[in-house]
């Protein structure tokens, strides 16, 4: 079953407004707090057993993992309700903070950051496809505990008379810490890339909101395809990184470190289903993806312009010369 | 009677002619400056020769002698050299300079003994050791006898000339490097090669980090996930084992002549005459 929300006022649909943090209707500016809701719930008619929106009727042609999305006919808000019951429902999420035309404006300015934009991405219509969208995403706070062990070396050299004097001394070091790690953050979406989503980070989880559906009305939100057994190694992993470089940064005061040898247990981990704010654009053109994504919070930038493998050859020829001339220039004068 | 003085002024002019052309042979035996005892030349390369060391005594003043032999009867590659010299009346001026190189078949050694104060003076001994060290001895061990003679000829033709223009310039000093030597913009292939290597490098990894950060970065780290003030130390250990003690005595640059070289050692030869010299054996 699909829902959206209706202004008590004027009927009129009623959308999340990214400056504004209501509810609000486009209509007649009726605002109202965003919280669950129990009245103004249009439902769709969905006999045929597909998903209908509940305002025009036209038929919903939701992906699997869509959560929520705006009617291809109408523009309403559509919310599949069903799509977020149990452990499918987000626990939190991050609202936006940058809204469409800031969000265009990022986009224009890295359109043309390659100075060869292909024309196709100075059209207007360009724009159409870059949507605000709600990531699935797994957050964690852990506590762990590290034990490193490490060899050190400590080096003074001096010269007394006639004679260089080099002294070594040698340690033997240990480390057993505890470190606590919050809202550690990995995307759930398989079809997005996870290198390119942790150059999204950092999200300010301070900013986090109890979950409720009007928050949705409007934009599109993902479901999670990878579950919290499979991302909860990944997380690990990171953590582990984090908590063995900390460690490992505490062994002060040598000339050299060498870690013998380093383990990291969980003492504790907990994970929550969570979206986070995306401006998202895809687009295929002349065989090539093209890919833009900004941090609907920070406004933070990831992705490959559509530039020029020419203005990249130009470079390439421009340093390779310089370099060139230069070796040849120390080479004659070594030898 | 005037057949009597006739034949007194035939009999002169006969004279005369002999002594002309005999002189003129005698000069003519006299400028022979190759003498390829042992063979190792064919008539023609023993002309080149010839005239190339006539070329060098017009250009540079250098009186060049090549001699080729099998068998120095029991005498060492440096006596036969210089004997020879000496002997053949070689060189010009009052100090008789000039240079000998000498094929030794018989001892297997290859020699350039220098007479006379410049070019003593002017081809010193490591000089002489880059001569017949180099180009000539490659040569010679090749069985190239006649392009070893050239190198000779060649290489001292040069090291005089930069020698002489070092003591001349340089205020009385000879600081010569090795023929070969980059004086800055040879280009060898291997350089091309090395320089080209270092360019593309420092290109692609130039444009591949451009690339590479095009799309963004990663921009955090452990610290940002930490929980304020949530580090606890546990157990925090750094314990001495013991220390090693290295002692080198410093090595101080003060041994080993002045290098460089500028230096030519001499020796008189059989006759007495001041030699300088030096060979390499093949």
């Amino acid at each position: 079953m699909v829902i959206n929300f209706n202004c008590p006022q004027c009927g009129a649909d009623l959308k999340y407004n990214i400056k504004k943090k209501l509810l609000h209707c486009e209509h007649c500016d009726y605002t109202e707090e965003v919280r669950e809701k129990q009245d103004g719930i249009r439902e769709s008619a969905d006999e045929d057993g597909r998903f209908h929106c509940p305002s025009c009727g036209a038929v919903h042609d939701a992906k699997e993992y869509d959560m929520s999305g705006i009617c291809a006919y109408c523009g309403a808000p559509l919310i599949i309700s069903e799509r977020m019951e149990g452990s499918y429902r987000p626990v939190k999420l991050i609202p936006f903070e940058y809204d469409k035309s800031q969000a265009d404006e990022a986009f224009l300015k890295w359109c043309d950051k390659g100075k060869l934009t292909p024309k196709e991405f100075k059209k207007k219509s360009i724009l159409n496809h870059l949507k605000p969208i709600y990531a699935p995403y797994w957050i964690s706070d852990s506590v762990v505990n590290t034990k490193m062990r490490a060899r050190a070396e400590r080096v003074r050299s001096y010269i007394v008379g006639d004679e260089e004097v080099i002294e070594t001394e040698h340690y033997s070091v240990y480390r057993d810490m505890d470190i606590e790690y919050e809202n550690v953050d990995y995307d759930g979406a398989l079809s997005l890339d996870d290198e390119e989503m942790h150059k999204l980070d950092p999200y300010s989880f301070e900013a986090l909101k109890d979950f409720v559906a009007p928050y949705l009305a409007g934009f599109e939100a993902r479901q999670y395809d990878m579950g919290a057994e499979e991302i909860a190694p990944l997380i690990q992993k990171r953590v582990r990184g984090y908590a063995e470089e900390h460690v490992r940064s505490s062994i002060v005061g040598y000339s050299s470190v060498m870690v013998m040898d380093s383990a990291t247990d969980f003492l504790s981990m907990n994970m929550d289903f969570v979206l986070l704010p995306l401006w998202f654009f895809e687009y295929n053109y002349k065989g090539k993806t093209y890919n833009f994504m900004m941090n609907g919070q920070t406004g933070k930038v990831v992705g490959e312009p559509p530039v020029s493998n020419g203005k990249a050859f130009a470079w390439f020829i421009g340093i390779f010369v310089i370099v060139f001339v230069i070796a040849l220039l120390i080479g004659g004068l070594l030898l | 009677m005037i057949f009597g003085s006739f034949r007194k002024l035939l009999t002169g002019l006969y004279i005369l002619m002999i002594t002309v052309f005999s002189a003129a042979a005698v000069t003519a035996a006299s400028e022979q400056r190759v003498y390829d005892d042992a063979g190792l030349f064919s008539d023609s390369e023993s002309r080149e020769l010839e005239e190339r060391i006539q070329e060098l005594k017009a250009e540079q003043g250098i009186d060049f002698v090549v001699v080729t032999t099998d068998n120095t009867y029991g005498s060492s590659t440096r006596d036969y050299a210089d004997d020879f010299y000496d002997n053949g009346g070689f060189g010009t001026g009052s100090d008789n300079a000039g240079v000998l190189y000498l094929i030794d078949m018989d001892n297997r050694q290859i020699y350039l003994s220098t007479c006379g104060q410049e070019p003593i003076r002017y081809l010193n001994d490591d000089t002489i050791q880059w001569i017949v060290g180099g180009e000539a001895l490659r040569h010679v061990s090749e069985g190239d006898y006649y392009r070893s003679a050239l190198s000779a000829i060649e290489d001292t033709a040069y090291y005089y000339e930069e020698n002489k223009n070092s003591y001349e310039n340089g205020g009385g000093s000879i600081s010569p490097s090795p023929k070969g030597a980059d004086n800055g913009f040879d280009l060898s292939a291997t350089e091309l090669g090395i320089s080209g290597g270092i360019g593309v490098a420092a290109a692609g990894g130039a444009v591949g980090v451009m690339k590479a950060n095009r799309g963004g970065k990663v921009t955090v780290t452990g610290h940002d996930y930490m929980k304020k003030g949530a580090v606890r130390i546990n157990d925090q250990r750094d314990m001495f084992i013991n220390r090693t003690i290295v002692r080198h005595r410093i090595r101080r640059d003060d041994d080993g002549g002045g290098h460089g070289g500028g230096f030519s050692s001499t020796h008189h030869s059989s006759g007495g005459v001041t030699h300088g010299g030096g060979g390499h054996g093949f």
